[in-house]
């Protein structure tokens, strides 16, 4: 697709850069990316491509906005609390730039999701926060050939590193057999926003890169920044040979991983906090929903058009996104929280459990 | 004993007194991890070392551009002139 004049007229601070051109312009017009988590990277990363002017850009994220996101996760205000942040970014990017057509999902990554994720990009940007997340893209962007972008960033510091399958080592070369029990959370450790701006803009300037045809700076190299000092550097990673993922016996075939139905995540607000993500994009109507839980006296706190926020009890509250994902915070145990996940998805909506999970009313039993 | 170079990353700088590049002795990982606590300070061994002995899961250690998990971990055999590169892991975003 050729640029219009508008077009022109809207990019002409970056057309006019060596760096990026008219026919660079024109590429990333054409470009599909998708950033995986709009939250602390993800928000900083997807504003600047849409200002950008990238041609579709697919959000993709199974979170609800809190207040303790507020401070860093520049695409949201105080009126989203309570929404999918899929569609919060979603509208917020809208109105950045109508010409860019976005893309929100609001799955839950894994194994089972991450083809339906990313497929048809032609570039995926980390903007996750966990490592199983991560390496399930990691392992599908090598499979499927697309250019990873992987970010992360904790306290103080952050690091990049652009992954291009075939070529340079990937997540699980340098950083292999991680697991998210074992890593610092931002949730107790903190982030500052001022690293989650640099890893961003590093991070989209390799896709820009990437995208337009030049070679990302972060090929074989690992970015890594401190905003405490100002420390920076680049540091030369290497394929491994043993690497289960890329080496020369990775089995690349569609591994479907045993991963927890639930995950009981850091507390928010001083509030356990469990997530419930099925292993099928439920695809949940919405309205359906709202209308069964109001016929029951349920009191809903947020409706959006990807996501529903209620007041299951006085000290519960349950958000559902469209892809069935649940948060449902103030559960003591991930029994209780099972128990209300099942009451509203299984027996109000009569979702098939098998779609939930192959054992779902076995876990409802032993937990 | 091997003589090898070790190479600090700067965000993991602060540990080692602000120096980047470091020659010490040692015949393992190990050994020089225990080498260089000994110049900088227990401080640098809690960085990298948990309280049960093993590398923490968070820095990856590099002999020679390969990583000490695929190899034989903290008893990596080591020789002289070889590059010891420490890497932390960093989560979250």
């Amino acid at each position: 697709m050729e640029l219009s004049d508008a077009e022109i007229e809207r990019y002409s601070r970056q057309i006019v850069m060596d760096e990026i051109g008219f026919e660079g312009q024109q590429k990333l017009k054409n470009a599909r990316v998708t950033v995986i988590g709009v939250g602390g990277l993800g928000s900083p990363i997807t504003q600047q491509l849409v200002a950008m002017g990238i041609g579709t850009v697919r959000i993709v994220d199974r979170d609800v906005v809190e207040i303790s996101n507020l401070h860093r996760q520049v695409l949201y205000g105080d009126e989203d609390v309570g929404l999918s942040k899929a569609e919060a970014a979603h509208d917020r990017l809208k109105r950045i730039n109508p010409k860019v057509m976005i893309e929100p999902l609001t799955l839950s990554i894994n194994d089972d999701t991450v083809d339906e994720a990313i497929n048809n990009s032609d570039v995926v940007i980390d903007g996750l926060d966990s490592v199983s997340a991560r390496y399930s893209i990691n392992r599908a962007c090598v499979r499927l050939k697309i250019p990873y972008i992987f970010g992360s960033a904790i306290v103080t510091t952050g690091s990049s590193t652009s992954i291009i399958p075939g070529k340079t080592p990937c997540l699980e070369c340098f950083q292999p057999a991680l697991k998210d029990d074992e890593m610092p959370k931002c949730g107790t450790e903190g982030v500052h926003p001022a690293i989650l701006t640099t890893v961003s803009s590093v991070q989209v300037s390799e896709a820009i890169r990437i995208i337009i045809g030049k070679e990302p700076n972060l090929a074989n190299k690992l970015f890594l920044a401190d905003v405490a000092n100002l420390d920076y550097d680049k540091v030369k990673i290497i394929k491994q040979l043993k690497c289960n993922v890329c080496g020369p016996d990775a089995d690349l075939t569609i591994k479907k991983s045993k991963r927890k139905l639930i995950e009981d995540i850091c507390g928010r607000e001083g509030k356990s906090v469990h997530i419930i993500s099925p292993k099928e994009n439920l695809e949940i109507n919405l309205d359906k929903l709202n209308n069964i839980l109001e016929n029951d006296n349920l009191e809903i706190i947020r409706k959006g058009e990807l996501g529903t926020t209620l007041n299951y009890n006085e000290k519960i509250t349950v958000s559902i996104v469209t892809s069935g994902v649940s948060i449902i915070v103030g559960a003591l145990e991930e029994k209780r929280a099972l128990e209300i996940f099942s009451e509203i998805i299984i027996n109000k909506l009569k979702i098939n459990p098998e779609k939930v999970h192959n054992e779902f009313q076995k876990l409802l039993k032993v937990n | 004993m091997a003589e090898v170079k070790v190479l600090i990353p700067a965000v993991m700088s602060s540990s080692t007194n602000g120096e980047r590049e470091v020659d010490v002795n040692g015949n393992t990982v190990i050994e020089v991890i225990d080498e260089l606590s000994k110049k900088y300070g227990e401080d640098f061994k809690n960085k990298v070392i948990d309280n049960s002995g093993n590398l923490k899961p968070i820095i990856n250690v590099y002999v020679n551009d390969e990583n000490i998990k695929f190899l034989e971990d903290l008893h990596t055999k080591l020789k002289d002139k070889d590059e010891i590169l420490f890497l932390p892991a960093v989560s979250g975003g």
